[in-house]
């Protein structure tokens, strides 16, 4: 099967969905190629950017998502994790399986969790700024 | 926006080994701050990268599974896309 979804996604601290771009549908991934997405939807709506709330530490943490929909997925560009590794904050290299086709509500409705026995891998991955 | 290849700095950190990839930063640096987070600074154009490109690339992905990596991103950004990157083909 090819590619059917492909979509990246902004996960807050409490792994709340709460931006994705849009979804890239059926196109070709080349090896060792970055694939840059476009922001799609923000807060259950259509949206082109996301902007990082006010905090007095002066950052936040989130995570960034990928969800491709394939028969043959890519491998990715990433740094094997242990399982310990993997489970002390901020927890990497996890994956869920909650609306995992199309880009799904960005309204912070969907909520991810982590399995505390995964060990995965801790992909390289950016945000570009506006 | 400005990509360059620091395979001098991947060595420094005890990461080299592979990374025609690793890591991609802007030319106006960056600030190191945990091992999940890479930061540079809130210019226009700016790039924050997470995670690794390790030694060996991770087989991540299954179909239809959300994968979550860690980063930590100043207040006020705005975020206009968000950026992975493949280590095998996949067919469109």
């Amino acid at each position: 099967m090819a590619i059917s979804n492909q979509w990246f996604g902004l996960v807050d601290s409490t792994l709340a969905l709460v931006a994705t771009t849009a979804d890239d549908t059926n196109t070709a991934w080349a090896a060792n190629t970055a694939k840059e997405l476009t922001i799609g939807k923000v807060a259950g709506a259509t949206a082109t950017t996301y902007k990082v709330p006010a905090d007095a530490s002066g950052s936040l943490l989130y995570y960034l998502a990928i969800c491709v929909n394939a028969g043959t997925v890519p491998t990715l560009a990433a740094q094997p994790v242990t399982t310990g590794i993997s489970a002390l904050s901020p927890k990497m290299g996890n994956s869920g399986t909650t609306n995992a086709t199309t880009p799904p509500v960005t309204d912070g409705t969907i909520v991810y969790t982590f399995a505390a026995t995964t060990g995965a891998s801790w992909p390289f991955a950016y945000v570009v700024g506006a | 926006m400005p990509i360059y290849v620091d395979t001098a700095r991947e060595a420094a950190l005890g990461q080299s080994g592979s990374g025609a990839l690793y890591p991609i930063v802007g030319a106006n640096g960056f600030q190191f701050l945990h091992p999940a987070v890479e930061m540079q600074s809130t210019t226009s154009g700016a790039v924050f990268t997470a995670g690794r490109q390790g030694t060996a690339n991770g087989s991540v992905l299954t179909s239809q599974t959300v994968h979550l990596t860690p980063i930590r991103l100043p207040s006020g950004m705005v975020i206009t896309k968000i950026g992975f990157v493949s280590a095998t083909t996949a067919a469109g």
